[in-house]
């Protein structure tokens, strides 16, 4: 070999590997680089997981703060709210009972109410013979009439009822109490009872009055 | 004589690439072990913080804040409903007579 071959081997050879060198060391490089980079990205995912997880945590006392300091409020207003509209549904009964006792003064115009009143319950119990109640006024007037009375209800029926008059009155602003010959069939015909009846009814709609803007 | 020297040179260069392999593996450990560092920190200082978080602590300010715009808008509700309950209570005259009304004609037959 001579001397120059000798030095070329040599160069090529020092060449060769102080190239595989740095290869190998840029690769370490490189590999640590992404492995340092992939943890930063870890972290600072965790980073916005743990703050998102935070602001929930954060949100949900906050929530609980509004919810117990605005809930409180409401529900009591609420309460307000309820008694005083039943306050004044119990004045407006109360009022509609003075109405209805105005009615009854009217003596041409009740008589028809009345009628129609045992009418319906004659009609509800079925039967031909029947005991009414009714208030110390109403009593009087239907005892001057009685036998009228029989005939203008057996028409309105459409067959002949007997009707017995009791002889102590009830307590009620105007109405009848009727009941079947044997006691077994009462029919509540009363005003009183008629608004007692009608009232879950009509306080719905009665609500919707008092709340209306 | 020359062949020695080639063969020097080569068991020189073999030990340049046994200290660069070496180099290698400790740059790949250090970024090993300082990846797991900034890993088990951000964990650590997420538990921390998540555990504050659940203990209230470092809210007081937005609590407060809170607490503040919460009375704000209990007071509004409150005036709403105090309206609404002073309206009923004063019921309007027209309203007071249709609802009379509407009662008396679900009465009658």
């Amino acid at each position: 070999m001579s001397q120059q071959s000798s030095l070329d081997l040599e160069t090529r050879l020092i060449e060769r590997t102080m190239a595989q060198r740095d290869e190998m060391v840029a690769k370490a490089d490189a590999d640590a680089k992404a492995m340092l980079e992939a943890a930063n990205k870890e972290a600072q995912r965790i980073k916005s997981e743990t703050d998102r997880q935070i602001l929930n945590i954060v949100t949900s006392v906050l929530r609980g703060v509004r919810d117990r300091i605005i809930g409180g409020v409401e529900l009591d207003s609420r309460k307000q709210l309820m008694v005083a509209r039943e306050e004044t549904l119990k004045q407006l009964y109360g009022d509609a009972e003075a109405k209805l006792k105005e009615l009854t003064a009217d003596k041409k115009e009740y008589h028809e109410i009345l009628m129609k009143l045992i009418a319906e319950a004659v009609t509800a119990i079925s039967g031909e013979e029947f005991f009414v109640s009714a208030n110390d006024v109403d009593l009087t007037d239907l005892k001057k009439n009685h036998k009228k009375l029989e005939v203008d209800i057996s028409k309105i029926v459409g067959y002949k009822v007997t009707l017995n008059l009791d002889a102590s009155p009830i307590s009620a602003i105007g109405g009848v109490v009727v009941r079947n010959a044997a006691g077994t069939k009462v029919y509540h015909n009363t005003l009183e009872g008629r608004i007692a009846k009608a009232r879950p009814k009509l306080n719905i709609e009665l609500t919707k009055i008092l709340e209306a803007e | 004589m020359e062949v020695k020297k080639v063969l020097s040179i080569g068991k020189r260069l073999q030990t340049i690439l046994e200290e660069a392999e070496n180099e290698s593996q400790q740059k790949l450990g250090d970024a090993k072990r300082r990846s797991e560092e900034m890993v088990n920190k951000a964990k650590a200082e997420a538990e921390e913080k998540k555990s504050k978080a659940q203990r209230g602590a470092g809210i007081d300010d937005l609590v407060k804040a809170e607490e503040n715009r919460a009375k704000v808008e209990a007071e509004k509700i409150k005036v709403q409903y105090q309206q609404k309950i002073e309206a009923i209570k004063k019921l309007p005259k027209k309203k007071r007579d249709h609802s009379i009304h509407l009662v008396v004609k679900e009465v009658l037959p």
